[in-house]
């Protein structure tokens, strides 16, 4: 072992020491998990709660922090860890909670049994393995990015460097392993790009590492976008050090020595935590000159997002990231030619930066064990929806689809699948009646018109109303329109006028042939974001006919979601919620006094407030068509 | 050289170009409305699809960000071609006002009739201030979208549902209707590729995109200059002149040259019923090429029709009253004879102007010289051009240098020595950023005041006003060797970084600007930075210095003129000494042509005195200037862009000024008037035109072309005389002058906006943009004068005061005072004594603000 060995070996050292001494601590340490999920679901209140009671009673317990485990619809996540080793993870961990989970780690066995999801380490009796849960049946036994959630402080280095981080570079560095040969080994590897396309990464390398500028960088787009996707976030926030390496390994192997990180500024967390883990790599040396003593320089730049959608297309986000509009470019040129500030540069998804250390650590083969033939390793995707579970997972390339909705508990409420929704707005819409054929994989999902896309699965129920989601769509992908094609915002906003009109009861034969002339105009755009924009409109064309037919040609929503032809009416007048209901509605529409109540249809506008508060007295009802028309084809 | 198939036609071409570039070469109609020939595609209208064999994913392409490649086959006028060129604009026109763009029966309809489409009139192209001129029109007819079905009609599109946005008309040049706007981005870019302003950007997004000024607000309130690079790459009316917006359809259009500066952009004035309307940039001149200014855009219209002199003017006691042009030029002879007679032909002085053509100025000299003969010949800027020429010949034995300003472009080096060349020739100071901005050149600036190259400038050096000589000349010094000597409010370290600067430019190979723009007040100095210039250029290219010497004069025509022999012959006074001469009763006749003493020349008082004191003044000019009004006899000329001529720009082309416009009663064209006055006073000229007058000028003035030989090759003639022989360093005073008195130094310069004409009659509109009609004074000073931003103060000296409102402004240093030349009709130039020398000004506030 050469000089940057023995230094990293240092490092190690300390880190394991840290690192046992928080997996076995003196005393039993609460972890509320703190991440954006989590605060949304009320982590901060928990931890408030337990942080009181525990200074009230003077209980020997420590307060610790972890990154949810990937549970989402059982947040506030709580893991209690005792001095044995063995971590239990509990949840919904209300407020009200918090003296249980303070009977629990102080001793009194069995006293938060009741929230108790799994055992994440060690053994406790009576409470099952976490790895057994229902949820994660579809992941492999071990997880490869996520396996640091739940078991390490996230804003810990010495944590990440403990469970193997830094370790391969730190190797490759040490013994002075060919830049080529790291971008082979991702070949090999088959790593594919998350973001989308799924081109392999080592050879994508490769193109900027032919550049001929000196001066180049490596680009993490961390713009996450989908509504409905949020796995880059969870390694943002839940493992940062991961990709910091992962973009380590990469300017290594592409000899950049500056890199930049565009995070999407509604992450705030995860741009504290990625600059911090920044600060800490630099003064471990990990980072900055000279990088564990050896000649590497390499530093990282956050730079944050102001909120445009399209600044996640790759050139869109060069643009921004020099302070210019986010803007797609005109390509050629590619950005390995000229990237940001016109140098050549690589842009990847954070979730593939994430795969590389793992792939130096572990080599081709090992990563070649999960996923398919097709398809090497395995992807993160966030599920949600109408499902009763949310949350993140990750699964080898390749696991079918009905295997992933029945880990998410099937939908919710007893309702059946409608629609698959993947790849977010400019993604695909796909039928239930598919969902056999599918699974993670490029092929299964081309074959049917639709895309794998990016992570975000959203499962809608047959209570969802296609025609509707399309215009929530088209209006999002409108508004989201950098402005440069008339193709594509003066198409989407011909596309969001039909779909309202459409929705609105207003539907003519005609839409469908206009629809597919949008379609047929648009690729004429010049970015994915124009191009892949009319995807879901014309998936929905195709698979979801009878449903765009009723609606566009017979004038009925079958869901009774869309407001032109749907109607809200009193259909129970002993339903007491319905003062609450006459009081909510913003438009004073529901008349006359208790008992004899009555909606005013002219006024109503559609809000469903008064069926959400009064789910038994109000109902929706289809508004008569005459003269019915008959839909052809 | 590659071979593409083009409509089936071999064409052979460069790799690499845009296709939609060689597409347009080669004559075939093509729509792109986003397009800017030479800039980088910005690929958005997505009109200018084209076929091409084996594209992928569709052959389908935009030809505009498609590279012309070896073999490539390409079709512009398949059905499938036009027919995605209708989809693609039926999206554009969703979000026009478009109704009649689409319309068969459209070429039927007149403005008046009632719409059988039933459509409202802010639809409809026939009630739109650029139909029949609009490129967006055109491109649909050339698709013809009347026959392609419009998905869209009767949707109630997100365009029509929200209000319009506001048309901004905030501003006296330049309307915005956003409603227009098809978000092409063409003005974004001229203004930041072309114009390096920048004022324009994109805003919004989706439905909301918009182009807006600055950030958001009225035009006049962002960094816009009113160049109109804007309007003239608009395809829509969203951006247009706002004079004669809605008669600007020319019926005829005349190229000619813009007066307004020693550049001389070429111009293309379109004309309506007679009289000009609009102006675009006419490629002529290679230096100006597609680019003009505020004031040559919008310098026609300076002054309205009314305040042009239609008729001429003889005295009548205190009044002028019209007379015909015969009883004019008679009593303008009579006069002229009457002096000449009593007191001889040496009591007669003659003053011509640079703001005159070529032909106008030699018949100028023949009246002067061979009819009146009389020695005293001379215009208010000669003294300062005859220093700066004085030096050229001692330095270089040739006046004329051989430097041709296109050499900026491809500099590595600039220097400028002078004002602010943005508000003075904006051209230039364009064509300076844009060696800056694309080429990385380096400039160095010498300057006293803040102007917009100072950004750019590497670094900017501000001396003391009248040590701006002492500056170029340290420089000169350090590149001889050793190092700069100190100059007064420079900083040692600047003058060291440039030194650095010019050491390096003066060992890269290629050209090595020096600009010189000297103030057109103040022979003694401009003389001293002229010969400080000259040596700068030696220091930096020895021999073949010249080439690299530009020399910017004040005024447009001052080559021209000089070159004709406006100058005093042997024996003859100077503009100063004629000033002198007259209040002394030794001058009793004074003939003026174009030219307006009072506002150009300093030393208002004294020659207001001379301009009573003679028995005869003899104005001929267009407009009521505040000479004409003491004047005996105005002969009405017609205005400059009316002139039918050549002028002699800053790098000596010879252009031609062609009239676009006529008499609105009986004014006459320079040419004319001066002959008609040389025959009263018996002479027989017989020149039937300006064209008559340069095929003598041809034979009399080296270097100078007939008209015909002009056309031959526009742009490209050159008066050159004689080649520099030598390149003599030149000596400077020891220091620089001290200024007298213990005020502010006052220093001036021409303004942008503020036009010639109307700062020539006083008129309160003389600036339509209020926007120079400010003191600059240094806050510290301000401080210790106790005057407050927007208070009134009077700036007094040698017995003269005028009255400004101050604007603090670090941009003058502390010691002294920027106030525009053409303020108040030239109210400045009071405050100067009749030599130009440098002024200080004592200067207390007023009126609180």
């Amino acid at each position: 072992m050469g000089e940057i060995g023995d230094r990293f070996t240092g490092l190690r050292e300390r880190a394991e020491a840290a690192h046992a001494a928080w997996r076995r601590p003196e005393r039993p340490r609460i972890d509320v998990a703190d991440d954006t999920s989590s605060r949304a679901n009320g982590a901060r209140a928990t931890r408030a709660a337990l942080e009181r009671l525990a200074g009230e009673r003077g209980a020997a317990v420590d307060l610790g922090r972890n990154h949810g485990y990937g549970m989402q619809w059982v947040q506030p996540l709580v893991t209690i860890t005792w001095p044995d080793g063995a971590s239990v993870l509990y949840g919904p961990v209300r407020p009200d909670d918090a003296a249980a989970i303070l009977d629990e780690a102080t001793g009194r066995v069995g006293a938060a049994a009741a929230l108790a999801i799994g055992v994440l380490a060690g053994d406790r009796p009576g409470i099952p393995d976490i790895r057994d849960h229902p949820f994660v049946a579809p992941e492999p036994r071990e997880r490869r990015l996520l396996r640091n959630l739940g078991l390490t402080d996230p804003e810990s280095l010495d944590h990440y460097i403990a469970t193997g981080g830094y370790r391969a570079v730190a190797r490759a560095l040490d013994r002075h392993l060919e830049p080529r040969a790291v971008r082979q080994l991702l070949a090999d590897a088959a790593l594919t790009g998350r973001g989308g396309a799924y081109f392999n990464t080592g050879v994508k390398w490769n193109f900027l590492a032919g550049a001929p500028d000196a001066e180049r960088y490596v680009v993490c787009n961390a713009d996450e976008g989908d509504p409905g996707a949020w796995v880059n976030r969870v390694i943002l926030e839940g493992d940062p050090h991961l990709l910091i390496e992962g973009l380590l390994t990469a300017g290594y192997a592409m000899g950049a020595r500056h890199g930049f990180i565009y995070i999407r500024d509604e992450y705030p967390l995860a741009i504290e935590r990625v600059e911090r883990a920044i600060r800490d790599a630099e003064a471990a040396g990990l980072l900055g000159e000279g990088i564990l003593g050896s000649a590497l320089d390499y530093r990282l730049e956050v730079i944050r997002g102001a909120g445009a959608y399209v600044c996640g297309d790759e050139t869109g986000l060069l643009s921004s990231i020099q302070d210019m509009r986010g803007m797609p470019r005109i390509k050629p040129p590619f950005p390995a030619v000229s990237g940001a500030f016109y140098k050549p540069s690589n842009v990847n998804n954070v979730e593939t930066y994430a795969n590389a250390p793992f792939v130096l650590r572990h080599g081709a083969e090992w990563y070649h064990r999960l996923g398919t033939a097709e398809m090497r390793g395995t992807r993160l995707f966030t599920f949600s929806g109408d499902v009763e579970r949310v949350g993140v997972l990750e699964v080898p390339f390749g696991t079918p689809l009905p295997a992933l909705l029945q880990a998410c508990g099937g939908i919710a409420d007893g309702g059946q699948l409608g629609a698959l929704q993947s790849g977010g707005p400019l993604g695909s819409m796909l039928p239930a009646s598919l969902l056999p054929t599918l699974n993670t994989t490029l092929t299964a999902f081309r074959a049917h018109g639709g895309s794998l896309g990016s992570g975000g699965m959203v499962f809608l129920s047959d209570r969802a109303c296609v025609v509707h989601f399309n215009e929530f769509i088209s209006e999002f992908v409108e508004e989201e329109s950098c402005g440069r094609c008339t193709t594509c915002h003066g198409g989407n906003q011909r596309m969001t006028e039909i779909f309202r009109r459409v929705i609105a009861g207003g539907g003519r034969r005609e839409d469908r042939h206009n629809l597919e002339l949008i379609d047929v105009t648009i690729q004429q755009s010049n970015c994915q974001h124009g191009q892949l924009s009319p995807t879901v409109m014309r998936n929905t064309l195709r698979h979801f006919s009878a449903q765009y037919d009723a609606h566009a040609l017979g004038h009925r929503c079958a869901t009774l979601r869309c407001g032109g032809m749907t109607r809200f009416v009193i259909a129970d007048q002993s339903d007491p919620a319905l003062a609450d209901a006459a009081a909510i509605c913003p438009v004073e529409a529901i008349r006359g006094s208790a008992g004899a109540r009555w909606i005013d249809d002219e006024a109503c506008i559609r809000c469903g407030a008064c069926e959400d508060l009064a789910p038994r007295g109000v109902a929706r009802e289809a508004v008569p068509v005459a003269p019915a028309i008959v839909p052809i084809s | 050289m590659v071979t593409i198939t083009l409509n089936g036609r071999k064409v052979e071409t460069q790799p690499g170009r845009p296709l939609l570039e060689v597409i347009k070469e080669q004559g075939i109609a093509i729509t792109n409305l986003c397009y800017i020939d030479g800039l980088e595609p910005y690929a958005g209208c997505r009109t200018c699809i084209v076929e091409i064999e084996g594209a992928r994913p569709t052959p389908l392409q935009v030809a505009c960000a498609t590279r012309v490649a070896d073999n490539m086959v390409v079709q512009t006028d398949t059905p499938a071609v036009k027919r995605q060129r209708q989809a693609v604009m039926s999206m554009i026109m969703a979000n026009h006002p478009d109704r009649c763009l689409t319309c068969h029966r459209r070429v039927h309809c007149m403005p008046g009739d009632i719409c059988l489409r039933d459509d409202v009139v802010t639809h409809r192209c026939l009630t739109c201030s650029k139909n029949y001129r609009c490129e967006l029109q055109t491109s649909c007819e050339m698709i013809d979208m009347g026959e392609f079905e419009e998905p869209w009609v009767g949707e109630s599109r997100s365009y029509y549902e929200a209000p319009p946005p506001d048309p901004d008309r905030g501003n006296p040049f330049l309307e915005f209707d956003p409603q227009m706007c098809i978000i092409c981005t063409r003005c974004v870019r001229a203004c930041d590729q072309l114009r390096h302003t920048g004022a324009i950007a994109l805003s919004g997004k989706g439905h909301t995109t918009m182009i807006a000024f600055g950030t958001g607000g009225p035009i006049h309130e962002s960094s816009c200059d009113f160049c109109g690079a804007c309007i003239d790459v608009c395809p829509t009316a969203t951006l247009m002149e706002k004079p004669n917006k809605w008669v600007g359809r020319a019926d005829d259009w005349t190229n000619s040259t813009c007066n307004s500066c020693a550049v001389g952009c070429t111009l293309s004035y379109g004309l309506a019923e007679g009289r000009p309307v609009i102006v675009r940039p006419d490629r002529i001149n290679p230096l100006s090429r597609d680019q003009i200014c505020v004031r040559g855009r919008f310098g026609y219209d300076a002054v309205g029709e009314r305040e042009r002199l239609s008729r001429h003017l003889v005295r009548s006691g205190e009044r002028l009253l019209p007379a015909s042009f015969e009883d004019a030029v008679r009593r303008a002879a009579q006069a002229i004879a009457a002096v000449r007679r009593s007191d001889g032909p040496g009591a007669v002085a003659v003053l011509g102007s640079p703001l005159a053509t070529n032909e106008e100025a030699y018949l100028l000299r023949r009246l002067a010289r061979d009819v009146i003969q009389t020695p005293h010949l001379d215009f208010s800027h000669g003294p300062v051009h005859r220093a700066v020429t004085d030096a050229w010949r001692a330095a270089f034995r040739t006046e004329r240098l051989p430097a041709e300003l296109t050499t900026i472009e491809q500099a590595q080096t600039i220097v400028v020595i002078g004002g602010d060349l943005e508000e003075s020739h904006q051209i230039v100071s364009l064509r300076i950023k844009d060696a800056v901005l694309k080429r990385r050149a380096r400039l160095v600036l010498i300057s006293s005041r803040w102007g917009e190259l100072v950004p750019l400038a590497k670094p900017w050096i501000q001396p003391r006003p009248g040590h701006e000589a002492q500056a170029a000349q340290a420089l000169a010094d350090a590149l001889a060797g050793g190092e700069p000597g100190a100059v007064a409010n420079v900083v040692p370290e600047r003058m060291a970084a440039a030194a650095e600067a010019l050491r390096a430019g003066r060992a890269a190979e290629g050209p090595f600007a020096v600009v010189f723009a000297p103030s057109a007040v103040g022979a003694a100095a401009a003389g001293e930075q002229a010969r400080a210039a000259a040596n700068l250029a030696i220091a930096a290219r020895g021999q073949a210095a010249a080439q690299h010497l530009h020399y910017l004069p004040s005024d447009a025509n001052v080559h021209g003129i000089a070159d004709m022999g406006i100058s005093p012959a042997e024996g003859g006074r100077s503009f100063p000494e004629i000033v002198e001469a007259a209040r002394a009763g030794q001058i009793k006749a004074l003939v003026v042509h174009d030219d307006n003493p009072l506002l150009n020349a300093p030393g208002t008082a004294a020659i207001r005195a001379a301009l009573e004191a003679v028995d005869a003044l003899i104005v001929i000019d267009s407009l009521r200037s505040t000479t004409a009004d003491l004047a005996t006899v105005v002969l009405a000329e017609l205005p400059f862009f009316a002139k039918d001529g050549t002028i002699t720009t800053a790098d000596r082309r010879i252009l031609r000024q062609r009239p676009a416009g006529r008499a609105q009663r009986d004014e006459r064209d320079g040419v004319a008037v001066l002959t008609a006055l040389a025959n009263a006073l018996g002479d027989v000229m017989t020149y039937g035109g300006a064209g008559d007058v340069m095929r003598e000028v041809a034979e009399r003035v080296p270097g100078y072309a007939t008209h015909e030989a002009i056309a031959q090759a526009p742009g490209a003639t050159r008066a050159l005389g004689p080649a520099p022989t030598a390149a003599d360093r030149q000596p400077l005073a020891a220091a620089a002058p001290a200024t007298a008195g213990d005020g502010l130094v006052l220093v001036t310069g021409r303004s942008l906006f503020t036009s010639w004409d109307g700062a020539s009659i006083r008129s309160e509109e003389a600036d339509k943009l209020h926007r120079e009609e400010a003191v600059l004074i240094n806050p510290r000073d301000a401080s210790d004068l106790g005057v407050r931003m927007g208070d009134e103060v009077v700036l007094a000296a040698g017995g003269a005061e005028v009255r400004a409102v101050a604007r603090l402004d670090d941009g003058v240093g502390p010691g002294w005072v920027y106030l525009p030349h053409y303020f108040a009709g030239g109210a400045p130039m009071s405050l100067f004594a009749l030599d130009g020398a440098a002024a200080t000004v004592r200067v207390r506030a007023l009126q609180r603000a």
